[in-house]
């Protein structure tokens, strides 16, 4: 079919009132699809689950590839931190290159290793091997005790801890290559300068940078790989604590145990009750789920919002205490995440009312608030607004995009231009935008994207509430009208939150973005394996769906996650 | 760190900008020893927010050959400004009308399409599909392997790795990190080992390389390794590292600069360096220290092929006097006649507009001419192409169609200079035509990134994925 191709056009800001658009349509009307409301899941399409196991092959695209994957940055440092006990975080230091993120999620199979990060790697693999030479660590992990000589005591450290760095046992290859380093790095100098010279080159290693996901070569009947027992718990650790494998879950490794999808379950939930480092990771899933982790490092225009720069800090903060709280203090049901009456912060209780003073709310890190989730706090609403006043459609197209998956194609692909309204200070943000409404071409996509966007417009760009937008009330009302189980009539963002917060598509929809997450694929085209995945989900029982912590288990349960299409 | 006053700062890094050595003659003179043509270099600038069309084509009664461009309010102007610039750069550059940057994507992620001339894919945080011209020439055909630094990508004020605003692309559409921070661009392109005279000094810098070359060889043979147990879109990762271990490892050795090459000063740390982030005030510096690094660099050999992401002035009290919201009161404001629109009759627009938004440009063309001077201090300026891009043409109408384009240098004769071209896509019924109907027609810069390459030698006849053959494949007539 066709598609329609129009210019709309603005009238300078000469023309008194109101912005007025002249819309000239050339071309004729065509379906636009992609905003239609049938069923479909948005973003990346899927094709069909296979049967699990058998001989048939399975459908292309029901499986990720084989592949290897770069460590995102917040991997290295949990990866250097556990294996050399140090402080330090070489990757999140301002030097070092950001994540390359694919779909918003900085653990993705896309990272590579270009010429800037080689040199930030190389310079932290020498920091880190002399400072764990200096402060005695590399003492401890490689004992040489007479009668034993330096080339012995090095390779038995080589066999331990070159394993623990590339989570693996090493073939001989690879200890000849370690041993030659010792030797240059203890010739003319001493045992210890060597140990560090193997360190200095374990950090530096394709074995230690890339996780594989590669089998142990065999191909199975099926045109599959199944990863090896180091991967399996190698994949594991990283998913769930963002770090290397522990004692524990190596040993389970190295007896074949997490072949069995109960083992790998158990091994996850322990990770996740007794590991610190889960519940940030669960945080991290969460945020950049959201995209809500942007607000970390955006600023706002000083003059609109002078206070922001001081704001952000507990802004931030929030968003991280509150989603840990519900994971790992309640519900852990994004449910929960999208409809608490209640939020984690050390602001001031002003800030979280809407209106007026009212009765008195209990202070201290956990309070009762008048904003209904996630979608109403500062980090989300500020996120998606421009740096002097809120964006409606950034909002409405994140919430149509990221919570209910009604996967939207950009206008570009319509050749639709997006022209901003001009800037006009005698009327709301909200009426800035009705030519969404007015216009047919644009109603297609924006009857879905608006409300979602105008539902927020009682908070500004830093996500504060107001009554009045360029002194003019705020309205706020929205009717949801997209043939889901959340459509209805909201009066504000905190109604329409609740309504996400109970719905059956949402809570399907964030089990898929959960999904892409943990596959880290997420280039926008298929995300292999999601349908299959989605179909197990859904025979899991009813409270365990929404549970944030429960959806990635299933992953892990899943046979998707124990196999690789062949290369 | 105590904290200094902005001013203050920006005050004293004036004298230390100025104390980067003059190379003069240096590559062009060794070249020609040999009886060479001095080695060819490539340098793709980016700049904000499109261009005042009414005051950047070409008037009426103008040839190809025959033109101003120091009228009033022209943005070009920089290019014809003996007296701030040392010379007049009329006869070293292009200036291009009328090309398309086919990104298929909202303009604002088009950045990415400037020197891989493939579609946007995958969104708002989409990549393109392909390699960008200077990292297709340095590292995949290799020619950067004949300096110590292959290429190197800068960027003022950001460095997000999004399609919008990143111009270096490895194979397969990743992005290149790009360095901000002068100091740290320093230090990639000049930071060697400095070695002592005395013996003992000799010995440690002897064992320092010994040690460095084992970790190289190691890295080497673990990554390769692993390659072999790849498939085939695997490898080009690993490829990828590799060439960055290759890059890495020429670093090793001592740098030995050229006779008549000076190890410049090191500059000093900015107190902020990003945008939204107390960085703005400081990006014009940062802007001229790049091009100096950057022009030194290539006069010395260290470098061919460099990428510069410029940004703009959005803060208040900026010394145009732009509004402190560059993009929503200067590019949004900006209201077109027919020229800005691509042909289409949208009415006489708004002149107060054209000029706030050519103000910019002007800045943005100042900053290109700089680099063009620096280049011609150091006698390279004939044997490199810069190729200067924005994202948009119209910005206001967020339009790919007549990106505002100009070259410079000249290719060692390979490309002639001195001329401005207009180019027609024809597409009478407004901004966007049917890709279908029979009077489209689209001049994709992917001709020109054609022509770019086969006048390095390199023999392509078609650069970029788009979707159909005929915009990826082709030159750019009369270049």
């Amino acid at each position: 079919m066709r598609l329609l191709f129009f210019l709309v056009a603005a009238i300078p800001r000469f023309a008194r009132g109101r912005l007025v658009a002249i819309g000239l349509v050339w071309g004729w009307l065509g379906a636009l699809s992609a905003c239609s409301t049938s069923e479909g899941w948005g973003g990346p399409g899927t094709t069909g689950a296979g049967g699990a196991g058998g001989t048939t092959v399975r459908p292309p695209g029901s499986l990720i590839p084989a592949r290897v994957r770069r460590l995102a940055n917040a991997e290295y440092d949990a990866s250097v931190q556990a294996l050399l006990s140090t402080q330090r975080s070489p990757a999140s230091e301002p030097d070092f290159p950001p994540d390359l993120r694919r779909d918003g999620f900085t653990v993705n199979a896309a990272q590579r290793v270009d010429a800037v990060i080689i040199e930030r790697l190389a310079d932290a693999a020498d920091a880190l091997a002399t400072e764990a030479q200096q402060n005695g660590t590399l003492a401890r992990l490689a004992p040489c005790a007479p009668p034993a000589d330096g080339a012995s005591c090095a390779r038995t450290f080589i066999s331990t801890f070159g394993a623990k760095v590339y989570r693996r046992p090493l073939i001989e290859d690879e200890v000849q290559a370690l041993l030659a380093l010792y030797e240059v790095g203890a010739d003319g100098a001493s045992y210890d300068d060597g140990i560090a010279h193997v360190t200095r080159g374990l950090l530096q290693s394709a074995g230690f940078l890339y996780v594989t996901e590669l089998g142990d070569g065999t191909v199975r009947a099926d045109a599959t790989v199944a990863l090896t027992p180091h991967e399996l718990a190698a994949s594991l650790a990283y998913l769930v604590t963002s770090a290397p494998p522990d004692d524990e879950l190596a040993a389970k490794a190295a007896s074949g145990a997490l072949a069995d999808p109960v083992e790998r379950e158990a091994q996850a939930r322990r990770l996740l009750s007794t590991d610190a480092r889960a519940q940030d990771t669960t945080v991290r899933l969460v945020r950049e789920w959201l995209g809500i982790d942007r607000i970390d490092a955006s600023a706002k225009d000083s003059l609109v919002y002078p206070n922001f720069e001081n704001d952000k800090t507990r802004i931030v903060a929030e968003s991280r205490d509150f989603v840990r709280a519900v994971a790992f203090e309640s519900t852990g049901d994004v449910s929960e995440l999208l409809g608490a009456r209640w939020t984690v912060s050390s602001g001031p209780v002003a800030l979280y009312r809407t209106a007026g003073d009212g009765p008195a709310l209990p202070s201290g890190p956990t309070l009762l608030t008048d904003r209904v989730g996630i979608l109403n706090q500062a980090a989300f609403l500020a996120s998606y607004a421009l740096a002097h006043e809120s964006h409606p459609i950034f909002r409405g197209v994140a919430i149509a995009q990221r919570v209910t998956c009604m996967g939207l194609d950009s206008p570009a692909s319509f050749n639709i231009q997006v022209i901003p309204p001009a800037p006009d200070p005698t009327v709301t943000t909200r009426q800035r935008y009705d030519v969404h409404v007015r216009d047919s071409i644009c109603a297609g996509c924006h009857d879905i994207i608006d409300p979602f966007g105008f539902a927020f417009e009682h908070y500004d760009g830093t996500g504060a509430y107001r009554d009045l937008d360029h002194g003019k009330a705020v309205d706020s009302a929205v009717d949801v009208s997209v043939a889901r189980d959340f459509d209805g009539h909201y009066a504000d963002g905190n109604e329409l939150a609740a309504a996400l917060a109970g719905s059956a598509h949402v809570r399907e929809c964030f089990a898929r973005f959960m999904f892409r997450a943990a596959a880290g694929t997420g280039d926008g085209a298929a995300t292999p394996g999601e349908d299959e995945f989605i179909n197990a989900w859904r025979a899991a029982p009813a409270g365990a769906r929404g549970n944030i912590v429960e959806t990635l288990i299933g992953y892990v349960k899943g046979p998707g996650f124990a196999l690789r299409g062949a290369p | 760190m105590t904290r200094i006053g902005r001013r203050r700062f920006l005050r004293g890094l004036g004298a230390g900008a100025a104390a980067l050595p003059f190379v003069r003659l240096v590559a062009s003179s060794r070249a020609s020893e040999a009886g060479l043509p001095p080695p060819l270099r490539f340098i793709g600038v980016y700049h904000p927010h499109g261009i005042a069309a009414e005051l950047f084509a070409r008037r009426e009664g103008e040839t190809e050959t025959s033109f101003a461009l120091d009228y009033p309010d022209s943005p070009l102007q920089p290019f014809d400004d003996a007296a701030t610039y040392g010379r007049s750069f009329k006869d070293n550059i292009i200036v291009v009308e009328g090309v398309d940057v086919l990104s298929d994507t909202n303009a604002h992620n088009s950045a990415g399409t400037i020197l891989t001339g493939s579609r946007i894919v995958g969104g708002d945080g989409g990549l393109p599909w392909n390699s960008s011209l200077d990292q297709f020439l340095a590292v995949e055909n290799r020619l950067g392997d004949a300096t110590l630094v292959p290429s190197i990508a800068l960027a003022v004020g950001s460095k997000q790795l999004s399609a919008r605003e990143t111009l270096s692309f490895a194979q397969g559409g990743v992005p290149v990190s790009k360095i901000i921070d002068p100091a740290v661009a320093f230090d990639f392109l000049f930071r060697r080992a400095v070695v002592g005279a005395d013996p003992e000094a000799q010995a440690r810098a002897e064992r320092a390389q010994r040690l460095g070359k084992s970790l190289i060889d190691f890295a080497r043979g673990d990554i390769q390794r692993l390659r072999a147990r790849v498939g085939p879109f695997e490898v080009q990762k690993l490829d990828q590292h590799l060439a960055a271990l290759r890059a890495l490892e020429k670093k090793r050795d001592v740098l030995s600069l050229p006779s008549g090459c000076t190890l410049p000063v090191r500059p000093a740390a900015f107190p902020r360096l990003e945008r939204h982030n107390g960085g703005e005030p400081y990006f014009d510096a940062i802007t001229d220290l790049h091009i100096d690094l950057l022009a030194l660099a290539m006069g010395c050999d260290i470098t061919r092929f460099g990428t510069l992401v410029m940004n703009d002035l959005s803060y208040a009290g900026n010394p145009l006097g732009l509004p402190e919201d560059n993009h929503g009161a200067m590019a949004h404001v900006y209201s077109a006649s027919a020229i800005g629109s691509s042909g289409h009759p949208v009415g006489a627009g708004d002149p107060a507009t054209w000029k706030l938004l050519a103000r910019f440009n002007r800045y943005a063309y100042g900053k290109v001419a700089r680099l063009l001077q620096r280049l011609g201090e150091y006698g390279i300026l004939d044997s490199t192409l810069v190729y200067a891009s924005s994202d948009m043409g119209n910005p206001a109408t967020h339009s790919t169609r007549n990106v505002p384009t100009v070259l410079a240098g000249g290719l060692n004769g390979k490309i002639r200079m001195g001329r401005r071209i207009q180019y027609r896509s024809d597409c009478p019924l407004g901004t966007w035509c049917d890709p279908d109907g029979s009077d489209y027609q689209t001049v994709p810069n992917n001709w020109l990134l054609v022509s770019i390459a086969q006048a390095f030698g390199v023999d392509v006849v078609s650069y970029g994925i788009q979707a159909e053959a005929q915009y990826s494949t082709g030159t750019l007539p009369g270049i």
